[in-house]
């Protein structure tokens, strides 16, 4: 008997609310891309790598910290496609069966991107508006002298903050409307830095724009600002992959937004397909640019000067007249000198702008989803999750993450509390413990394993799922290694200990108090999410 | 009272047997059911080679044996989708007659209405727990022949007392959506329906209203923003948000002020939120991962306390 040809589907689809076409590849991809932030990426690797990690290699590190960010990813995937939910790590543990971590590492990893949220915050000042308002009106004058301080990048870093939050709090559409503005204005403030940099005579135009602008330090400006860090101190010894392995963390920081749409699991359509390639897709595309950016600077600007400007601007205490900018040397306003277009110049910095802002409400709504689950499950106080009556959405959840920003905010600009990546440091470990459940998980827990689409699949008789949590969180115990021994990134300074202690502390006591509670009041938390038996 | 809510099941035989379970594993007295809750989509397999093959997207699936057949049914008449199996001549017609599937689609539903209807009676009687249960906008008119017995106890534009300080009053159905689906009507209507269901003589009661489709602009209402091929609007991955609720219903709460006010309709938007005094709440859906979503709702000297749930 021949097989009967199925040239169409045979399901029968009755009109039906609900039937409609879910988030896909391309949906996932740019979300992702947007989380990454090329801006943050690049400020922060450009800065810190050439000045502290000189024997390093950018392009390198950053290939290292994309091929550890695909194993997490990886690990991530496996976890998003087991248990299709939005809501992040909080949703996957809870509903795995460990409601007490769920919640304590949802805390950590919330608290630590609202750090970022305030890093964000900071620097739209210091990437975006001051290397503007320094190329079309100088590099010395008193808006530049005023924005350098900690009260003008409050009001403007705080300005930032509530902007996001009023965006998320009056609901998707005008949120989405000034997001799809913004990604058009940083790609093409991105082709503005590709254009320049590009450019054959872009060497020689840094170099004239910079000797011209800094005629002051003496003949050429240029080669003192080398010669000038080499007498402070600053490295100069040939190519190292340990100094190389060292500096990862600094593109590893933006890279990790590549499996933020584990906060949209939900939403994805085919999850299995979709989720992969994009988050893969984004970490490789964004990655790509951090490298195709590096090697233009490299041979527009000079990566050795760019190490060399930011050693004397962090040292500059230590000589009488600093060879260095008054300011933070970020790459924008130095890719900005190897042009003599203010067109070029306000469209590199738009760019960066762009790219900063991008990530600070994408960010804010990631957390406010968590809180409001939270809510929901009672785990957080209900208030927590209040939607707001004329705006439909939570604002509660909302103004929280906003307030802890902001806090942050302060704390950053006014003292010294922070090594600037350790709260990358806490999310690291977050993380890493959620891959470590997700390689016991399927061991653990195989009946709601056994619904995952990858159940059934084995490498060398190893549970897929358990291969790539596994690798997944080794690889992030590497990244932890690292951060852990690197005073700059992070560190293991008293204060460093001290504040993702507190952070872990915090959440694993805030949930048990609160089971406590809800106890008290009659109501049993683990059943927010324990499973009705059928039979 | 303490009762438990959930909504928009879809089918799902798992999310039904689990609400049906929900009263002893949640301990409460009494369930209600808040309409969606039959399939939208029927599989046909067709017998070929002394087996069975149903194609589903560009898969072609192959079922050799009876019980890989029973295993695929069974996962997917739990993930809320109708299986039959057809003979090869049959399944010619099947596809090409639109009537023809529509007709195997009331009849596989009404078998599984059936089904449920007994498995219900069998599961509580004796347990004292009843139904309260309205139709969604996506249940046939023929739904309505259905769950009218122990344990089932229709409410659907009825008020009527549930204890001595408790009446319940339920609308089922929707305002218009972009599926022109069974049980829609314009606002006005919706307003006089409502309004004719309210029964004077227990106006003095606190009030559970019950309704489907949610108060408008309630936040519970929040759906993805559609196109004319009903696919989402998105921008950067994020699917534009509208409110879809009905104007309505939120005048009739803002109206009648119930203690507590259940609805679904929207999967997307689970939530509390406030109306004046009365707690209006959406548990939203997650019938296609077999997980049953709902809220414990627990009224007690006039107070009210929700606590979700995903069993």
């Amino acid at each position: 008997m021949q097989n009967h040809p199925l040239p169409r589907p045979s399901i029968f689809l009755r009109p039906a609310s609900g039937l409609v076409k879910a988030v896909g590849l391309w949906d996932v991809f740019i979300y992702n891309v947007g989380l990454i932030s090329l801006g943050i990426g690049v400020a922060y690797t450009q800065r810190y790598g050439p000045a502290y990690y000189s024997a390093g290699s950018i392009v390198v590190a950053t290939l290292l910290s994309a091929g550890i960010m695909a194993l997490v990813t990886l690990g991530f995937w496996a976890w998003t496609i087991t248990i299709p939910r939005s809501g992040g790590i909080y949703v996957f543990l809870t509903r795995a069966g460990f409601p007490a971590f769920g919640f304590a590492l949802s805390f950590v990893e919330c608290i630590s991107w609202l750090f970022y949220v305030a890093i964000a915050a900071k620097l739209v000042t210091t990437v975006a508006i001051i290397p503007l308002v320094a190329l079309i009106f100088g590099s010395s004058n008193s808006i530049l002298k005023w924005l350098s301080g900690s009260p003008a990048q409050l009001i403007i870093g705080t300005t930032t903050i509530v902007f996001a939050a009023w965006l998320l709090i009056t609901g998707t559409r005008a949120y989405i409307k000034i997001q799809r503005l913004v990604f058009i204005f940083a790609l093409v403030g991105t082709f503005a830095l590709l254009f320049v940099l590009i450019g054959g005579d872009a060497q020689a135009t840094f170099q004239a724009n910079f000797n011209t602008a800094y005629s002051y330090f003496g003949s050429e400006p240029y080669s003192r600002v080398l010669d000038q860090a080499r007498s402070l101190g600053w490295n100069t010894s040939a190519y190292s992959f340990k100094e190389t392995v060292s500096l990862l963390v600094w593109p590893f920081l933006p890279l990790i937004g590549c499996a933020f749409s584990i906060g949209i699991g939900g939403e994805v359509r085919n999850t299995k397909r979709n989720q992969l390639i994009g988050m893969l897709g984004s970490l490789f595309f964004s990655a790509f640019g951090f490298i195709v950016i590096a090697i233009l600077g490299d041979k527009a600007i000079g990566t050795s000067f760019q190490g060399a400007i930011a050693f004397n601007y962090d040292h500059a205490s230590l000589v009488s007249n600093p060879a260095t900018t008054a300011f933070e040397p970020y790459f924008p306003y130095l890719a900005g000198l190897a042009t003599n277009s203010n067109i070029l110049r306000i469209l590199i910095s738009l760019g960066f702008l762009c790219w900063v802002w991008f990530w600070i409400p994408g960010v804010l709504a990631f957390t406010e989803r968590a809180f409001l689950a939270w809510a929901l499950d009672r785990a957080a106080p209900a208030p927590l999750g209040t939607l707001h009556s004329r705006f439909g959405t939570p604002y509660v959840a909302v103004i929280t993450g906003a307030i802890i920003a902001e806090t942050f905010l302060i704390l950053i600009l006014f003292t010294q509390y922070f090594a600037t990546l350790v709260f990358i440091l806490a999310a690291t470990v977050a993380w890493c413990i959620t891959l470590a459940f997700g390689t016991a998980f399927p061991l653990i827990r195989h009946r709601l394993f056994s619904r995952s689409p990858i159940a059934g699949r084995k490498i060398a008789g190893i549970q897929l799922m358990t291969l790539f949590c596994f690798l997944g969180a080794c690889a992030l115990a590497a990244v932890i290694y690292l951060l852990w021994n690197d005073s700059l990134a992070a560190g293991h300074s008293r204060k460093s200990v001290i504040a993702v202690g507190i952070t872990f502390t915090a959440g694993f006591v805030f949930h048990l108090l609160l089971r406590v509670y809800r106890r008290h009041q009659g109501v049993d938390l683990s059943q927010a999410y324990k499973e009705i038996p059928v039979e | 009272m303490r009762f438990f809510f959930a909504t928009d099941i879809h089918g799902s035989e798992t999310c039904f047997r689990k609400f049906l379970r929900a009263s002893e594993f949640y301990g409460v007295d009494a369930l209600f059911l808040g309409g969606d809750y039959t399939s939208k989509s029927l599989i046909a397999c067709v017998r070929s080679n002394g087996g069975w093959r149903t194609r589903l997207g560009t898969d072609v699936l192959e079922m050799r044996t009876l019980s890989d057949f029973l295993q695929f049914k069974a996962d997917s008449i739990n993930r809320g989708n109708l299986v039959i199996e057809l003979a090869p001549d049959d399944f010619e017609i099947f596809r090409e007659n639109t009537e023809v599937q529509q007709q195997l689609f009331d009849q596989a539903q009404r078998e599984q209405l059936k089904r449920w209807a007994a498995m219900a009676a069998d599961q509580l009687t004796g347990k004292g727990i009843k139904i309260y249960h309205i139709p969604g906008n996506d249940e046939p008119l023929y739904c309505d022949q259905f769950f009218n017995e122990f344990p089932f106890v229709p409410v659907d534009r009825r008020h009527i007392k549930i204890d001595e300080n408790l009446a319940c009053l339920g609308f089922g159905g929707s305002n218009r959506t972009p599926w022109k689906t069974h049980r829609e009507y314009e606002e006005i209507e919706i307003e006089e329906l409502i309004g004719a269901s309210f029964c004077e003589q227990l106006k003095d009661i606190p009030l559970i209203f019950v309704g489907h489709v949610p108060p408008f602009k309630s936040g519970l209402d929040s759906a993805p923003e559609l196109r004319s091929d009903l696919s989402y609007r998105l921008a950067l991955g994020c699917p534009a948000r509208v409110p879809t609720g009905s104007i309505a219903v939120r005048e009739a709460i803002q109206r009648l002020q119930p203690v507590v006010a259940l609805f679904g309709h929207v999967h997307e938007s689970r939530g509390q939120v406030r109306i004046g005094k009365t707690i209006c709440v959406n548990p939203g859906s997650g019938y296609h991962a077999c997980r049953l979503q709902g809220c414990v709702v627990t009224i007690r000297n006039d107070r009210v306390s929700i606590q979700f749930t995903e069993g």
